[in-house]
Order: C-alpha cells, then sequence, then structure tokens
C-alpha cells in the first residue's frame, strides 16, 4: 500500500473514531441550542408564517430587574473569581515550595470540595453559616452576639463557589507554578530579587497562562451556576441561574429564558475565547 | 576582586553527613574547579557559597567577612545555573538587566551595561529575543553575562555546560576561560568531567563523600595523587594490588621499586608511562585489543600473572594484537593505608 493511501486510510480511521461523540454533540448539544437562540430570533406572525424579531432582547435590556439581575451575576462572578485566586494562590504557592507532611495535609483538605456534591456542599454551608447554625452557636459561646449570617445575602453564593471551585483552581495554580524551576527562583535571588519581587517579577508573569486558564474556567463555571444562588443567595436580585429558571418553570415564559440563556451564553463565550485563545498560544520553543 | 576562604565549612541533612568540616583558601583572580562524582558534596559546597544553602557549621570569609548566614539577595557573589536558569516571559536584555534594575540603575545605565555584558559574551544582536528563541548555547551565554553584568566579587559556576553537546562545550569553556582571565574575577566551577577541571582551572579540589581528597593545579593533580581515589577518579590508571619483597614488587611481570616495609599495597600507573617492548618467543604480556583513538592507540595486554596492562601509545608505535610485548614503566605510585609510601618519577 502507497504512503499516501495509508495516510488516508489512518485519516478515515481518525474521523471515525471521533465520529461517535461529535455527532452526540451536535445533536444533543449544538442543535438544541441552536434551534433556542434562533427561536429568540425570529417569531411567528399573527398571520402565519415567521418574523425577525428583536423584542425579547429589547425586553430584557430595558427591563431593570433582568438588568440588576445580570449586574448581580457579573458581581458575583467577578468577586468569586478575585477571591478564589486570592485565596488558592497563596496555598498553591506553599504548596509548590513546601515540602513535607503539613504540605499533603493541606492539599488534600483543599481538595476534598471536589467529591463532595454541591448539593451537600450547600446543605452544609446552611447548617454552618446560616442563622442559628453551628458558626453562630460558637460565636454565641465565646461571646459573640452579633453575627449576620451570609446566608440569604449576595454573599452566600460566593461563599459556596468558592468552596466548589476551589479544587479546579488549585490544580491549575500547582501545575503553573510546577512549570517554575526552583533554578529560576534561586536565578531571581541570586541577583539580588526579595520574596515580593520573586512573586510580582517572576512567579506571576510564569503562570499568567493559568491564571487566565483559572479565570475563563471559573468564569463559565459561575457564571451560568443555579444551585449555589438558588440555595445560598438572595432571590432578589438573583443570579442568571435561578432568574432563568424561574422564568421558565415559575413565570412560563420560554421565549424570555431562551433570551436570558442566549444572552448568558454569549458572555460566557467571551471566557471561553479567552481560554482558547490562551490554550493556543503556548510558548513555542522557536530555536535558531 | 576577591579572595574567597572556607573555614571549618561542614553541611547535614538530618543524620546525613554532606560535607565534612573542611577548609580551603582561593586567591584573588583565581578558577578553582570543584571535581568529583555525583554525591560528593561540590554542588552543596558551591551552594553554601552561593548562599542557597546554609552550612551546619563553619565560616564562609569573602574578603574577610563572614557570610555564612547572609542570603544570597545580599551576597557578592553571582551564580551559572546548570539549567540556565533564564526566566522566559522576559527578553534577554531583560533577564541581564533584572539584577541592574532591582539595584535602583536609571534606564540608560541599565541599556549601557546589558550592552557591554552581552558583547563580552558575544550576543551583541540578541537583546530583544526570549529566551525560548535561542540555542542552548546562547542561553547559557545569556546566563554568563547576567552574572557578570552584576560585577560580582566571586562567580559560581554549577555544572554550567552539562547539558551541552561536547563541541559546543569546548568552545564555551575556552570562551568562559578567556572572560575570566580578561576580568580577573574569583571564579569557582562545578564538574564531574575531569577532562573540563584539567584543561580550564588553575587549581583542583577534588571532593569524594563530603571530603577534600586533593587540593593541587591541574599537572598536580594528575602526575602526583595524593589518594587512591584521586588517583583512579582523574583520568586513566592502571590500579594493581599487589604484594612487597623485598623493597619490590612484581606486578603482570614487571619488577617497580618499592622501598617499603614489605606487605599488601596498591600501585597505581598511567597508561602513558607504560612502552610495550617487542619480545620473541612468546614472553611477557600478549596484547589482546587495540583501541584507535585517532591521536592515540589505547592497548590491552594481558601478562603470564593474569594482570592486563592498559598503555596508551601515539598511533605511529607499531603494534600488534596478539603478538608478545614486555612492559616497561617510567612513573609509578605506591599507596598503602590510602597513602602514598612510594614514588618514582621519570629522571
Amino acid at each position: 500500500m502507497s504512503a499516501a493511501a495509508m495516510s488516508l486510510r489512518n485519516g478515515w480511521r481518525g474521523l471515525a473514531f471521533i465520529a461517535i461523540p461529535v455527532t452526540a454533540i451536535a445533536i444533543f448539544l449544538f442543535y438544541p441550542a441552536a434551534l433556542s437562540i434562533i427561536g429568540t430570533l425570529v417569531r411567528p406572525k399573527d398571520g402565519g408564517g415567521y418574523t425577525f424579531s428583536l423584542q425579547s432582547y429589547v425586553f430584557f435590556f430595558t427591563d431593570s430587574y433582568s438588568l440588576t439581575n445580570l449586574g448581580r451575576t457579573l458581581w458575583t462572578t467577578v468577586v468569586t473569581l478575585i477571591l478564589l485566586i486570592a485565596v488558592n494562590l497563596p496555598i498553591a504557592l506553599y504548596m509548590r515550595f513546601t515540602k513535607g507532611p503539613l504540605a499533603s495535609v493541606i492539599q488534600a483538605l483543599a481538595l476534598f470540595p471536589m467529591f463532595v456534591p454541591g448539593i451537600i456542599i450547600c446543605y452544609a454551608l446552611i447548617r454552618y453559616m446560616g442563622p442559628n447554625g453551628w458558626l453562630q452557636s460558637l460565636l454565641n459561646l465565646v461571646g459573640f452576639h452579633h453575627y449576620a449570617s451570609p446566608h440569604l445575602t449576595p454573599w452566600g453564593p460566593v461563599i459556596g463557589l468558592i468552596w466548589d471551585g476551589m479544587p479546579l483552581t488549585l490544580l491549575i495554580l500547582i501545575s503553573g507554578l510546577s512549570n517554575i524551576s526552583d533554578a529560576s527562583i534561586e536565578a531571581a535571588r541570586d541577583v539580588g530579587a526579595g520574596r515580593l519581587r520573586i512573586l510580582v517579577s517572576i512567579i506571576t508573569p510564569e503562570i499568567t497562562h493559568s491564571l487566565l486558564i483559572v479565570s475563563a474556567l471559573n468564569f463559565l463555571g459561575i457564571f451560568g451556576q443555579a444551585l449555589m444562588p438558588f440555595m445560598l443567595g438572595p432571590t432578589n436580585p438573583e443570579m442568571m441561574g435561578p432568574f432563568m429558571l424561574r422564568t421558565f418553570s415559575s413565570v412560563r415564559d420560554p421565549l424570555q429564558a431562551s433570551t436570558q440563556a442566549t444572552i448568558t451564553f454569549l458572555i460566557c463565550s467571551l471566557a471561553g475565547i479567552a481560554y482558547v485563545r490562551s490554550i493556543s498560544r503556548r510558548p513555542k520553543e522557536d530555536r535558531t | 576582586m576577591s579572595t574567597l576562604e572556607l573555614e571549618n565549612v561542614s553541611k547535614q541533612f538530618g543524620a546525613v553527613s554532606a560535607l565534612e568540616p573542611l577548609a580551603l583558601r582561593i586567591a584573588d583572580g583565581e578558577l578553582v574547579c570543584l571535581l568529583g562524582p555525583s554525591g560528593s558534596g561540590k554542588s552543596t559546597l558551591l551552594r553554601i557559597i552561593g548562599g542557597f544553602e546554609m552550612p551546619t557549621g563553619g565560616k564562609v570569609l569573602i574578603d574577610g567577612a563572614d557570610v555564612a548566614r547572609t542570603p544570597p539577595e545580599k551576597r557578592p557573589t553571582a551564580m551559572v545555573f546548570q539549567s540556565h536558569a533564564l526566566w522566559g516571559h522576559m527578553t534577554v536584555e531583560g533577564n541581564v538587566g533584572f539584577g541592574l534594575k532591582l539595584r535602583g540603575l536609571k534606564k540608560p545605565g541599565i541599556a549601557a551595561k546589558v550592552d557591554a555584558a552581552l558583547s563580552l559574551v558575544g550576543l551583541t544582536d540578541y537583546g530583544k529575543r526570549h529566551p525560548a528563541q535561542l540555542s542552548g548555547g546562547q542561553r547559557q551565554r545569556v546566563a554568563i553575562a547576567r552574572c557578570l553584568v552584576l560585577e560580582p566579587k566571586i562567580l559560581l559556576m554549577d555544572e554550567p555546560f552539562a547539558s551541552l553537546d561536547q563541541h559546543l562545550r569546548d568552545r564555551l569553556r575556552e570562551e568562559v576561560r578567556q572572560i575570566q582571565k580578561k576580568l580577573g574575577i574569583t571564579t569557582v566551577f562545578v564538574t564531574h568531567g575531569q577532562d573540563e577541571a584539567l584543561s580550564i582551572a588553575d587549581r583542583i579540589v577534588v571532593m569524594s563523600m563530603g571530603r577534600i581528597e586533593q587540593v593541587g593545579t591541574p599537572a598536580e593533580i594528575y602526575t602526583h595523587p595524593e589518594t587512591p581515589f584521586v588517583a583512579g577518579f582523574i583520568g586513566d590508571m592502571n590500579m594493581m594490588k599487589t604484594t612487597i619483597e623485598s623493597g619490590a614488587a612484581m606486578i603482570g611481570g614487571v619488577r617497580l621499586d618499592a622501598p617499603v616495609a614489605d606487605g599488601e599495597a596498591l600501585v597505581a600507573v598511567r597508561p602513558e608511562d607504560v612502552t610495550l617492548i617487542p619480545t620473541p618467543n612468546g614472553e611477557g604480556a600478549r596484547v589482546r585489543r587495540i583501541v584507535n583513538y585517532g591521536a592515540v592507540l589505547k592497548i590491552e595486554a594481558e601478562a603470564a600473572d593474569g594482570a592486563v596492562w592498559r598503555v596508551q601509545t601515539l598511533k605511529d608505535v607499531p603494534v600488534t594484537e596478539g603478538a608478545f610485548y614486555r612492559p616497561t614503566v617510567s612513573r609509578h605510585i605506591v599507596f598503602r593505608d590510602d597513602r602514598v609510601v612510594h614514588r618514582v618519577d621519570p629522571v
């Protein structure tokens, strides 16, 4: 068999290999998503036939309640992202540059949420930080009686989402940090850099790629969240996840729910584009 | 320019002793190689000098000031790492100028010094490139420039050419030697390559098991090893156990002077100090293998008592495989209890 024929055969084999998952994605994801998006733009006319209409989008962007919900979703996403990185970066740095049993214990604790279902996390947090929960009882014991529970406030979902997002964030940051050699840190110390300067000038630029991935993946996960905001957050304003759910099942307005979903999808796709660009811009070895 | 003195420097890692207490003085402008096998403690010693490891005991004196407890960023030393350790997000100029920036120099001053350092290592036109766009040799030059630009009192080099191919290693070694001589900078160079140490060093410190075995010039180390370890580690050596009787040792059909007390001993003979003289009637040692290294031949000749002589001759010397020769030895060393007890040098 000629090389060209073999190459062609291998190409067909490759396509056959991915055919089933690609078909499944097309049928169960892209097709209904496309139908839904098109359904928000192409509406049936009274006298029969269809017409192009942006009416549902005009409603969304002129309805103060919808806009407040979008604003709350953005606020929760950005605040959670910042806190996730702020909490996990020191842990990742500690685990990267410290060896020993304590680092292993911290790693196990930090990765523990990965093995706990979200609904369990929600109920555990309600029992812990909710009104008359364990935290309040503990604080009462030590004489602090002014505890204000974050449950059902905007901080409720933030706390739950940080808990939920910790393992993935930590794993990606540790992976990024493991690419920084001990020698490059020592070289920085050797030329006179202190700890803060090394963090700012050497470590942070070297893990920009990981920070981008962490930000993009968490943005996607947080922005579209329904469970945590539903269980732990306020109902007015509310995040886009529960807002969509309520519009669809309680208000029974599938058009407006689809419009909210399309807007959520478009905003999330910005993070998706940033993620894909970050992946495709890995440093290339261009040795001359 | 500066001197470096180590006084009773030792290092323990838990129960393991990485360095026995040792002392060493390196003169101003000297290039000293720390040479030894893996685990000998040479890199630990270099890292102690650079401040990356704290010694368990002892003093590290640079120009008389003890810096044993001073962190690396405050020491007047600069280290070239085996893995280059360049910062991939910075350009070559950024890498070289980073230390100057930390010292608060203004941009024009940094640019001038960076240009001078890059010119010194032959990378004048590479300032705007990133490390990923450079070859292995070029990266190591940048690492050297990054150190030199800070004008350190002591330059430390941790197997800097280990990751490069032989040809490039030879070339860079020569270049580093020229730069070091030109600047007169006191340098400590760690290597496990004896050729590298012999060709570049003013003095060699041979280390084994966390101890200094011998300190000397390359010629002294090569011709007058003071311990069996040094004799066996540096260059090729015939190391033969023997019994001394009446002031002489008989090895592989050769009688070697050894005017010491009778008893067990170890005799060391360099292959180039053995000459093979053709003999008739199957007397002497039979040549069983000849390997041509271009300029020299390396020969193995087996004597009647089973002893095998490794011999090195110039390529023009006629030697035939299977033929018999009488070995004669022009230089040998006799060791007993890990010390030299007798040495014979050519007249």
